[in-house]
């Protein structure tokens, strides 16, 4: 019986029958898994087989918060949102904010698993352990703010929280995102899975309240938590007030702000369209995750032109991905368009990241204007990106061929396209241009979700953090290490027990482990050593490398855009910077070695078995792996 | 002499009144010449920062300034005393977070 942290209760859905189960939420599966991510990866390993069709009924589409969701806890109102990805064919699992993941608590449960598919539009209403399936016909088609404010209505409560999808999960875009609030489970294509489930909607309310084991241990850890924040040099005020857009002058810096499809690195300046000065002046408010003191999210009003009104929280990426890669320096139309993606509910990093690939197609003539609805899509061109959101939103002409994503548009477009298309596994390339951050590049090259910034972040190299170690970004000797390091440490104590990811290098870069630690344990009674910590984020990643493995992934798909493996940067910060064929195979040696992995990147039996993953140990060696 | 440019990002940028500049030094400079212009061309405002630049990779880093030359950290480097050259790139960066 557990104790603490945990609501007791997985609830299981199957949408083609319209029923649902509950489920125990075991001691094993919270000691050895967590939470967040480490539920969902389980059970995506258990229950979707190898081959299954990532838009069809035996995908599982999971959500899962942590045990400290919920709780008195600061930042920890993050769920993982897992399914087999449609974008990538590997897992697809992104962590999302807000409200929705303590309501999800609130409501009676651990984890939700949405099996099969319904017959015609409906959407999920969780009302305290109560479920029920509702007609969503009316819904369908409607942008996801709206269809948030309309379920409210329909049920009559409005502190109700919703996760929905837009126009582009409903059209199965590869690139579409799962909105809750204002927030994203954004990458990986997780909206396109709930589009082909006909769910539109999960509306979510609930009145329980986490149990904690020890109240005063748990009061202790938590004030020992806070004071560690309040002593952090950038998490007050700075991150605060000015939130994840001030890293776009510190990639400027470093000459690694990807410019035009990272033609152009470290050759524009973005610092006064783009900068924090330029954010600031169409701030006008801050939002803020359940239950978290820093409020991160800047909302910023766009001030000028055909954008004059539109409203929205562009992170760093979306800056990055609507104005660096696009060569964009109107901030205005990039909160535009990060509207436009949050309505459509669509992926703003592999939009703009679409786009800007698009843009130097036709700048190299590749593509011409009858391919682009006659539109003339240069690099800087902000009316043409702004239109273009909507189209690859509502699948239209051209903008139908960008809407899976850049490597299915370079397969359909042929003509050499695939080399000037950023990204890995499918998954398109977030704002650090690798070539001057090594560890940045090996970890897009291994995560297991693709090209994603969010599982291993070198935030060594970006922001000169020594910890573990002091990191010389250029430097390609240790970043095996070092990339096992962060992705291990990121999975166990931000993705699993769940935690906001920002505290990570702002508050505990040296002692994350110890206060995931010090927190689960008087929460859950558990008794969890930091030793433990670090091996849960080690074994989560290993059983995601299995089911990848078993989909038939392998080293060569660890592997980076050919424009990184060739051409150097010209100018900036990290001038004359690649990363070279042999010293890409040389990080992935050292990487495979420090993780106990074959040569080719299969995990051992042996250490599968020393993770206690023994049915992934079974799995692999059966398939011969 | 040598001309070095000099980027600076948020509070620093703010002292120096803009985010890149060139500034002029005699042949065979050192990064901490060109600190002693800087300080000298900004007083107190600079004074007040140069003590929190991360210097050598011994010292505890508790979220310093880092000073990048040609995008390298000077802690990999020669610190302080590494050798300037003519058409060298100074980046300071002010501890950010959140990417
Ligand atoms: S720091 Fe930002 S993203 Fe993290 S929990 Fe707080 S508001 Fe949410």
């Amino acid at each position: 019986m557990l104790k603490g942290g945990y609501m007791g209760k997985i609830l299981r859905v199957n949408l083609t029958n319209q029923t649902y189960t509950e489920e125990s939420t075991t001691e094993e599966l919270a000691r050895n898994f967590i939470g967040g991510a480490g539920f969902g990866i389980r059970f995506l390993f258990d229950e979707v087989p190898a081959g299954t069709d990532a838009l069809g009924p035996n995908n599982k589409l999971i959500f899962a918060p942590g045990p400290l969701t919920g709780t008195s806890a600061p930042c920890a109102s993050r769920m993982a949102v897992v399914a087999k990805s449609p974008l990538t064919g590997a897992v697809g699992m992104c962590t999302t904010g807000g409200y929705f993941p303590a309501e999800l608590k609130f409501a009676g449960y651990d984890a939700l698993i949405i099996e099969g598919k319904a017959e015609r539009p409906l959407y999920l209403w969780i009302n305290d352990g109560k479920v029920s399936f509702r007609r969503a016909d009316k819904l369908w088609g409607t942008n996801t703010f709206d269809c948030q404010q309309l379920i409210k209505d329909e049920l009559g409560d409005q502190n109700i929280r919703i996760a929905c999808i837009g126009p582009a999960g409903e059209l199965q875009s590869k690139i579409a995102s799962i909105i809750n609030e204002r927030r994203a489970a954004g990458r990986k294509g997780l909206g396109a899975v709930m589009g082909a489930k006909n769910l539109k909607a999960i509306a979510v309310r609930g009145h329980k309240t986490v149990p904690v084991a020890s109240e005063n241990d748990y009061k202790q850890a938590r004030s020992r938590m806070l004071k560690t924040m309040k002593e952090s040099p950038v998490l007050y005020p700075a991150f605060a007030n000015t939130g994840t857009p001030m890293v776009v002058e510190a990639t400027w810096g470093l000459g690694i702000f990807p410019t035009r499809n990272w033609s152009a690195t470290g050759e524009w300046d973005p610092v006064d369209k783009l900068g924090i000065k330029a954010n600031d002046s169409r701030k006008i408010g801050k939002e803020h995750c359940y239950n978290c003191p820093v409020a991160c999210s800047q909302l910023k009003l766009a001030r000028e032109g055909i954008y004059t009104g539109s409203l929205s929280v562009p992170e760093f990426e979306t800056i990055y991905a609507f104005g660096g890669q696009t060569g964009v320096g109107n901030l205005d139309s990039i909160i535009a368009a990060d509207r436009l993606c949050d309505e459509m509910g669509m992926d703003s990093i592999s939009t703009g990241v679409a786009i800007g690939f698009a843009m130097e197609l036709y700048e190299k003539g590749i593509i011409t204007k009858d391919d682009t609805d006659g539109v003339e899509l240069n690099f800087g061109n902000h009316e043409a990106m702004f239109k273009l959101v909507s189209k690859i939103g509502y699948r239209q002409g051209f903008g139908a061929l960008l809407a899976d994503g850049v490597k299915d548009a370079a397969a359909k477009i042929g003509k050499n396209a695939e080399k000037y298309a950023m990204h890995v596994k499918g998954l398109e390339l977030p704002g650090y241009d690798v070539r001057g951050a090594k560890a940045h590049g090996l970890n897009y090259a291994t995560s297991y979700t693709g090209a994603d910034h969010n599982r291993g972040y070198a935030f060594q190299e970006i922001f000169g953090i020594p910890e573990p170690e002091t990191v010389d970004r250029f430097a390609y000797e240790g970043k095996g290490r070092l990339t096992k390091w962060n992705q291990d440490i990121r999975t166990a104590t931000c993705d699993c027990p769940t935690m906001c990811a920002f505290l990570l290098d702002m508050a505990f870069p040296a002692n994350a482990a110890l206060n995931c630690a010090d927190m689960l344990s008087s929460l859950t009674g558990l008794n969890f050593t930091p030793a433990e910590i670090e091996k849960i984020g080690e074994r989560v990643n290993n059983l995601a490398r299995a089911f990848n493995v078993r989909e038939g992934f392998t080293r060569k798909d660890d592997n980076l855009p050919e424009r990184i493996l060739t051409e150097p940067l010209k100018e900036g910060g990290s001038k004359g910077q690649y990363i070279s064929r042999a010293e890409l195979d040389k990080m992935l040696d050292e990487y495979y070695y420090e993780r106990g992995w074959t040569a080719e990147g299969i995990p051992t039996k042996q250490k599968l078995l020393d993770l206690g993953l023994e049915n992934a140990a079974e799995e692999l060696e059966k398939m011969g792996a | 002499m040598i001309s070095v440019k000099v980027k600076s990002i948020m509070d620093i940028a703010d002292i120096f009144g803009c985010h890149e500049q060139v500034i002029s030094l005699p042949e065979g400079s050192r990064l901490s010449s060109l600190l002693d212009v800087l300080e000298k061309k900004y007083g107190q405002p600079f004074s007040a920062i140069r003590d929190k630049i991360y210097m050598r990779k011994e010292e505890n880093n508790s979220r310093k300034i880092n000073l990048f030359l040609n995008g390298r950290n000077i802690i990999f480097l020669d610190g302080l005393e590494t050798q300037l050259n003519d058409g060298d790139e100074v980046f300071f960066l002010s501890p950010v977070g959140g990417g």
